[in-house]
């Protein structure tokens, strides 16, 4: 069963000559207890697809399904009931409320969704436990370590049962260890209760727990990043450029010359009439 | 609706210098505002006080005038016959009022003498603060502002226009009009009215109505103009306080922006310095009218909590300051505490505005950036 289905997803920003697709023509699916990892270089597009995946953007064009409901269709004041309902969502930096416990970081959750204060507080309760924070309840975030701080907000966005999670960098503040940990917890969360897990992250170990890595650069998705062997040299500047998805090229008698920008591209052009 | 989980009181508790500061400074804006208020009732009761103290039903006085301050009244003292035979008149009485400046230590001092018959003790002190409320020939009951301001007690003499006379009490007076008091042959005599009276009062017959007996007055009596109590004691009022409530107005509505500055701007940097965590609270769900609600309970506790406080501080520091300085008459009302109560209220609203427009803006997505 699918829970995320996106269609041709497409996010611009700007216009004109500013304009840039940072999500372009994008379509997979994930299936219910299915971990998928979204990889990347930097600018790639990764965090704005999670945006968009989380409802927080709206899409240019194309559509996107979490548990069935078109999140492009829905009226933007319905959006905040359908985050509350159907996505948990865990943060680089935690972003847990500083002035609230642990346990009331969470139980505040599902009040907001109208659960009574003390069912919400008796499953945040349930909920830290099960992440073995039963000790730490009643400790404000300033008193936690980070790898604690990152199991409440795993709590947090379990506390309304939602059947995705999506995740940004949720290693990526924390040491080795208390990132295994949280590696475990996703794991435990798709594969033990059935809920899909998408992280957006440069860790690879992550790749260990994932069932699928999906690569995305400029904005579009790949299976795999570009493989080493296919990348050229550009003759202007030297840097290494992808084979096939270098931007600009030229052929000059029958030789096909990759640039990484129309910079070079067009200094190559102005020596070789100079010649 | 809602949990009890209080985002607003926790995060308000957490910042006590930020409360303190808010608090503080409506506090500081409630008591302005009440404190203006009390001293504009509390002058108003003053200036009316005597009037309303004098056993009369009527105020009669000469035609055109209106009160006992910004108008002059000479009656001839014949015309007290003429009102005493008004059928449904009970009493009348004289009562001598006019404005003197003395020189004391120096300093020029304007008091109203009231010169009343001392048989009747109609006309005298509304309130003695000390000694005899009434006075023998040749002796003066002062003002507590005089009695303060150059330490005059009782049994020391006073000189008005180079008579000299013997203090032998001390009434509570008013803070713009001092009145002394004095027997109406004093008085009479003081200001060279043997046979000139300032106002006559007059009690009416039961079974009579005051407003049949002042025509009845205005009609058989030529040159006078009657007014109930109510009446003279409001214009007594209004011709003073006409002026100083424009003042007073424009003094409550500066508090009012100084309290909505306030809670605005300790509001607003709370709101930015969490704007992620509102952000976060975007991201996961939380609806925009859970957000307003923690700012105008920000708003709101800042504002109730600097209300409580100016309201105590308005009766404490009423007291004290009127112990040093006697001027400082003032009277709170709970109708002007249920008035800037309102005034508050609307305080918090205008206050919350700028930050609720902060947090529509603030983008859930921030929540992603690292």
């Amino acid at each position: 069963m699918h829970i995320v289905n996106v269609t041709h997803l497409k996010k611009i920003f700007g216009s004109g000559a500013a304009q840039v697709a940072a999500v372009n023509d994008v379509s997979f699916t994930v299936d219910q207890g299915e971990i998928v990892l979204i990889m990347g270089p930097s600018g790639s597009g990764k965090t704005t697809l999670l945006t968009l995946l989380g409802g927080l953007l709206t899409a240019t064009a194309g559509t996107i399904q979490i548990n069935s409901i078109d999140l492009t269709q829905v009226k933007k004041q319905a959006l905040p009931g359908i985050r509350l309902q159907e996505i948990g969502f865990v943060f680089q930096s935690f972003n847990v409320l500083q002035n609230l416990t642990a346990l009331e970081n969470v139980q505040i959750v599902g009040e907001l969704s109208g659960m009574k204060p003390v069912a919400a507080r008796q499953r945040a309760t349930h909920l830290l436990t099960k992440l073995h924070l039963e000790q730490r309840l009643h400790y404000l975030p300033s008193k936690l370590s980070g790898g604690q701080q990152q199991r409440v907000a795993i709590a947090r966005a379990l506390m309304n049962e939602p059947k995705l999670i999506l995740a940004d960098e949720p290693t990526g503040n924390l040491d080795s260890r208390s990132g295994h940990e949280v590696m475990m917890l996703f794991h435990n969360l798709a594969k033990q209760d059935g809920r899909t897990v998408i992280i957006v992250s440069h860790d690879e170990r992550i790749k260990d727990i994932a069932d699928r890595v999906l690569w995305i650069e400029d904005g579009q998705i790949h299976t795999a990043p570009p493989e080493p062997e296919v990348t050229v040299v550009d003759p202007v500047c030297g840097m290494k450029v992808d084979a096939k998805y270098a931007p600009f090229s030229t052929t000059v008698a029958g030789i096909v010359y990759k640039f990484c920008s129309e910079d070079c591209q067009q200094r190559f052009t102005q020596l070789d009439k100079n010649k | 609706m809602f949990g009890r989980i209080s985002l607003a009181r926790k995060n308000l508790l957490h910042e006590p210098a930020r409360l303190l500061i808010s608090v503080s400074g409506v506090t500081f804006a409630i008591f302005l505002m009440l404190v203006l208020l009390a001293l504009y009732r509390g002058w108003s009761e003053t200036l009316s006080k005597y009037v309303y103290s004098v056993d009369a039903d009527i105020w009669v006085m000469q035609q055109g005038s209106i009160d006992m301050s910004h108008s002059i009244s000479l009656l001839p003292n014949a015309l007290g016959d003429q009102i005493r035979s008004t059928s449904g008149v009970k009493t009348v009485y004289p009562i001598i009022g006019n404005r003197v400046i003395l020189t004391l230590d120096g300093e020029d001092v304007t008091t109203r003498i009231i010169g009343f018959d001392t048989v009747s003790n109609i006309g005298g002190p509304a309130d003695m603060i000390e000694g005899s409320a009434v006075p023998a020939a040749g002796e003066i009951i002062i003002d507590e502002i005089v009695h303060k301001d150059h330490h005059l007690n009782i049994g020391d003499p006073m000189t008005i226009q180079d008579k000299t006379f013997t203090i032998v009490g001390i009434a509570s007076g008013g803070p713009l009009f001092q009145q002394s008091y004095m027997t109406q042959a004093d008085a009479r005599a003081l200001f060279h009215l043997e046979d000139i009276t300032n106002f006559f009062v007059v009690t009416i017959e039961p079974g009579n109505t005051i407003d049949t007996v002042m025509s009845r007055i205005e009609d058989n009596v030529s040159g006078v103009d009657a007014q109930t109590t109510k009446e003279f004691a409001t214009h007594n009022e209004k011709e003073i306080m006409d002026k100083f409530l424009p003042i007073i107005l424009v003094l409550v509505f500066i508090g009012f922006l100084v309290g909505v500055v306030i809670i605005s701007l300790t509001i607003y940097t709370a709101t930015v310095e969490k704007a992620r965590e509102y952000g976060v609270l975007k991201a996961v769900g939380a609806p925009n009218r859970y957000l307003y609600r923690v700012v105008l309970t920000q708003s709101g506790m800042a504002g109730a909590g600097g209300f409580a406080i100016g309201v105590i501080l308005t009766y404490v520091g009423s007291d004290v300051i009127k112990q040093i300085e006697p001027l400082f008459v003032t009277l709170v009302k709970w109708q002007d505490i249920v008035a800037v109560a309102g005034m508050t209220v609307v305080m918090i609203i205008l206050a919350a505005y700028i930050p609720l427009r902060r947090l529509m803006k603030i983008d859930p997505a921030i929540v992603f950036k690292a």
